[in-house]
C-alpha cells in the first residue's frame, strides 16, 4: 500500500478550522455542497457512508482515521455505479491545515486501482464543485447554485 | 511535458471574473500584493509585478478572448532553477453555468517533472480561493487573514 496519494484537492477557506470540520462531518449540513447528498461518518473504526437523497446508497467504507479537527480518513467505496464497483475500492483523506484565519482543506486520494484513471476528470469536477460549494457556504451563508455533476463515462 | 489543473466554482458573472483576471488593481487585493501588467492583445508581453516593482513571471499573450480564454507564455523570473526551465503556458477557461462561472486554470511546460509546475501546484489553489472570496465576499483571503492590515 503506497501512501502518496493519486490526486490532491485543496480549497482554502476563511473559516475557524472547528466550523470547517463540523461543515464536513455534520450528515446535515452537507447536502448543501455535496449535490444533494449526506456524508455519514462513524467514530473510528466505524461506518462511512455517501448517501442519496432518493435514499440509495452511493459509496461506503471504513472510518480509518478521526482525529477532530485535523485528520478524516475513509475508505471510500463507490457503490452506486455497477461497472465502478471493482474499481474504486480507494481510500480519500480529508486534512485541515490551520494557517491563521485561513484552513487550507486537502482532500487526497489513495491507492487508486490502475483501472481508475478514466475517472480522473470526473472525479476531479465532481471534488472542485464539492469544495467550492463548502467554501461558499461557509464564508457567505449560501450554497451554490444546484448542479449534478456529470456521471463519470 | 508536466501539467498542473485546478477547477473552481464562484458564484459571479464570467464579465466580472474576467475583469478580475485581468484589472491590475482588483489583481493586487487577491494575488497577495502582486498584480498583472499587460495590455491584453496577442502578442503582447505581460509580467507579474511584486509590490516592490520586481519581476516574479513573465511572458506573451498568445490568445484572448474576453469572458472565456486567456492564454499566456509564462516563465519564472526569481528563482534561477525555474527560469532556467524556460516558457510553459498557462490557460484561463472561463464558462458559464448559470448563477456561477467555472474557472479552469492549465499551467503545463514541455520539462518532466518540472519544477515550475510543483511551485504553481502550490501558489494557485490559494490565489484562486482567494479571487473567489473577494469576489463572493468582498474580501480577499489576504485581507481577511491579516485584519491588523499586514
Amino acid at each position: 500500500m503506497s501512501d502518496r496519494p493519486e490526486a490532491i484537492h485543496i480549497i482554502h477557506i476563511a473559516a475557524p478550522i472547528q466550523k470547517v470540520w463540523d461543515a464536513l462531518t455534520d450528515s446535515d449540513l452537507s447536502p448543501d455542497y455535496f449535490f444533494g447528498n449526506r456524508f455519514e461518518f462513524g467514530a473510528r473504526g466505524g461506518a462511512f457512508r455517501v448517501m442519496q437523497p432518493d435514499g440509495q446508497v452511493n459509496s461506503q467504507g471504513k472510518v480509518l482515521v478521526r482525529d477532530e479537527p485535523r485528520v478524516l480518513r475513509v475508505t471510500w467505496d463507490v457503490v452506486i455505479y455497477e461497472d465502478m464497483r471493482a474499481e474504486t475500492p480507494g481510500e480519500v483523506e480529508f486534512r485541515l491545515d490551520d494557517l491563521g484565519g485561513v484552513v487550507r482543506l486537502t482532500v487526497s486520494e489513495f491507492n487508486r486501482p490502475p483501472g481508475a484513471e478514466r475517472f480522473t476528470d470526473s472525479a476531479r469536477e465532481g471534488w472542485s464543485l464539492i469544495l467550492s460549494g463548502l467554501k461558499s457556504i461557509l464564508e457567505t451563508g449560501k450554497p451554490m447554485p444546484p448542479v449534478q455533476p456529470e456521471p463519470p463515462k | 511535458m508536466s501539467r498542473f489543473v485546478y477547477v473552481t466554482y464562484i458564484r459571479t458573472t464570467p464579465a466580472k471574473l474576467w475583469q478580475a483576471l485581468t484589472e491590475p488593481d482588483f489583481v493586487k487585493r487577491y494575488w497577495f500584493d502582486s498584480w498583472q501588467e499587460c495590455d491584453w492583445q496577442v502578442g503582447s508581453p505581460w509580467r507579474i509585478v511584486r509590490e516592490d516593482g520586481s519581476t516574479a513571471d513573465s511572458g506573451e499573450v498568445l490568445e484572448v478572448e474576453p469572458g472565456k480564454r486567456l492564454v499566456l507564455t509564462w516563465r519564472n523570473e526569481f528563482k534561477p532553477e525555474l527560469t532556467a526551465e524556460g516558457f510553459g503556458r498557462m490557460t484561463y477557461d472561463i464558462e458559464d453555468q448559470g448563477g456561477m462561472v467555472k474557472l479552469t486554470v492549465t499551467h503545463e511546460i514541455d520539462v518532466e517533472n518540472s519544477k515550475l509546475i510543483g511551485a504553481v501546484s502550490g501558489g494557485w489553489p490559494h490565489i484562486l480561493a482567494s479571487l473567489k472570496s473577494l469576489l463572493e465576499t468582498g474580501q480577499s483571503l489576504g485581507e481577511q487573514a491579516c485584519p491588523q492590515g499586514g
